[in-house]
C-alpha cells in the first residue's frame, strides 16, 4: 500500500464523521430548559384561565365547589380556649372590612396541638392556628396580621385558583407521559418547580392584603414587621432555597412589606 | 424530592462513567485499527471476484458485538423523543459497535493468516423484545461476517 493511502485510511480513523461533535451534557441541559419553557407556558395558560372564571365566579357556586372538596366533620369543640376566643374577636375586626370576606363561610377557628409555627385555612374557611404559633405570638396586632394574611388568600380565593391550575396542568402532563418512570418524574419535578412561582406570588398578594388590613386597624405595620421579624429569627435556611419552596424567603416579604403602606 | 435528587445523582455519575469508558473504548478501537490498517483488507458487497492467485482456503469468519447506553445516555435519549431530532447520544454507541464488531472479524481473520476478506456484510439486531411491555435495556447487537480468503 503506498503511502498516501495510508494517511487516508489514518485521517477517516482520527477524524469520526459518524459522532456527533456536540456535548453530551450541554445537549442535556437544553432540553431541560427547553421542557422547563414549555411547563412555563402551559402554566401561564392554566394560570390566566382558572383566574379568570374563578374571578367571575358567583358566592354560590364558590360555596358549592367548596363543600364538594372539603371534609365536612366537624371537629368537636367542647370548650373553647381563651387563645380561640382572642382570635374570634381579631377575626370580627377584619371579616367588615372586606366584602369579599362576607356571607360566605363563617371562619370557625381551631387550635393544633402541634408545635411548630404555623396558620392555614382550609378550601371551606375554617381557620387552623398551632399551639406552637399561639405560645410565641401574643402581641394583637401581630396575630391581625397572621389571620388576615389566612384571609388573604380566602379573599383572592387562592384555594379555587391552584386547584384548577393543578387539574389543568396535571392533564396536560399526563399526555406528554413517556412510559419512563424516571424521565416522568424528573418531568413532574420541573412542573412543581414552575408550580412554585405561582404560590409564591399567591403569598405575597396575601402578605400585601394582611397589610393593608394592619394599616387600616392600627394606622401601623409594626405587627406585620413584628411577625416577619420573628419569623427570620427562627428559621436557618438559606435565601436561595425559596426557589424550591411554598413561600417567598422571610427577608423578601419583609422587604415587600416595608417598602409598601 | 428525595427521588429526584438521587437521579440527578445517578445522571451526573453515569455521565462521567459513561464518558471515560467511551473514551477509552475509542482509543482502543484506534489503535487496534491503526494495527491492523495493512492487514486483512475487506471487501463490501462484491458479487463475484476474481483472482489470478491460487487460494488455499476459504472460510467464514465473523465478528459481533452487543452494545448498550449509560442511564445518561438513555435519560437524553428519552428526553429527545419529546422534540425529535437526531439521538446524538446514541450515534456514538452505534458507531463504536459497528467499529468494534468489524475489528473482531478483521482480528479473526489475521488470526487465521488470511489475506482477504470478500463479500463482508454488517447486520444489526435487537436482542430483546420491543413489543413488550416490561421497561427493556436499549440495546443493539451488531454482527459482521465475511468469506476469508488465503492465498497459498
Amino acid at each position: 500500500m503506498n503511502k498516501s493511502l495510508e494517511d487516508k485510511y489514518l485521517s477517516v480513523i482520527e477524524d469520526n464523521i459518524n459522532v456527533g461533535k456536540s456535548n453530551a451534557f450541554a445537549e442535556f441541559l437544553i432540553l431541560l430548559a427547553g421542557i422547563a419553557v414549555i411547563f412555563f407556558l402551559i402554566y401561564i395558560f392554566a394560570d390566566s384561565i382558572g383566574s379568570f372564571f374563578i374571578d367571575r365566579m358567583s358566592n354560590e357556586t364558590q360555596m358549592k365547589i367548596e363543600n364538594a372538596f372539603s371534609f365536612n366533620s366537624e371537629i368537636s369543640a367542647s370548650k373553647k380556649s381563651k387563645n380561640v376566643i382572642k382570635l374570634e374577636k381579631i377575626r370580627d375586626k377584619i371579616v367588615p372590612l372586606d366584602k369579599n370576606l362576607q356571607g360566605k363561610s363563617n371562619f370557625p377557628i381551631y387550635e393544633m396541638p402541634e408545635k411548630q409555627i404555623n396558620a392555614f385555612i382550609t378550601p371551606n374557611g375554617k381557620i387552623f392556628f398551632t399551639k406552637g404559633l399561639l405560645n410565641e405570638i401574643k402581641d394583637e396586632e401581630t396575630l391581625t396580621f397572621v389571620m388576615a394574611h389566612e384571609l388573604g388568600h380566602y379573599a383572592h380565593r387562592d384555594h379555587l385558583k391552584s386547584m384548577s391550575r393543578q387539574i389543568i396542568v396535571a392533564v396536560v402532563t399526563s399526555m406528554f407521559s413517556t412510559g419512563n418512570g424516571d424521565i416522568d418524574l424528573t418531568i413532574g419535578s420541573i412542573s412543581d418547580l414552575n408550580g412554585l412561582t405561582y404560590s409564591r406570588k399567591q403569598e405575597k398578594e396575601a402578605d400585601k392584603y394582611a397589610n393593608n388590613v394592619v394599616y387600616r386597624l392600627y394606622g401601623n405595620n409594626k405587627g406585620a414587621v413584628d411577625f416577619f421579624k420573628l419569623l427570620e429569627k427562627k428559621e436557618k435556611a438559606p435565601e436561595f432555597l425559596q426557589y424550591f419552596s411554598t413561600h417567598p424567603s422571610t427577608k423578601q416579604r419583609l422587604r415587600s412589606i416595608q417598602n409598601k403602606r | 424530592m428525595g427521588d429526584i435528587l438521587l437521579i440527578l445523582i445517578l445522571l451526573g455519575f453515569t455521565y462521567m462513567t459513561g464518558t471515560i469508558i467511551e473514551k477509552k473504548h475509542f482509543e482502543k478501537i484506534k489503535k487496534r485499527e491503526i494495527a491492523l490498517i495493512k492487514k486483512p483488507i475487506i471487501n463490501f458487497g462484491a458479487k463475484t471476484w476474481d483472482t489470478n492467485r491460487k487460494v488455499k482456503k476459504i472460510e467464514f469468519v465473523s465478528g459481533e458485538c452487543v452494545i448498550s447506553g449509560d442511564y445518561f445516555k438513555n435519560f437524553v435519549a428519552s428526553l429527545k423523543n419529546f422534540f425529535g431530532g437526531r439521538l446524538t447520544t446514541f450515534e456514538s454507541i452505534l458507531d463504536r459497535g459497528r467499529r468494534e464488531a468489524i475489528l473482531r472479524m478483521r482480528e479473526k481473520a489475521h488470526k487465521k493468516g488470511a489475506n482477504f476478506i470478500i463479500n463482508a456484510r454488517i447486520e444489526s439486531v435487537m436482542l430483546n423484545d420491543r413489543y413488550s411491555n416490561q421497561d427493556t435495556v436499549p440495546q443493539c447487537a451488531i454482527i459482521a461476517y465475511g468469506t476469508a480468503v488465503t492465498y497459498e
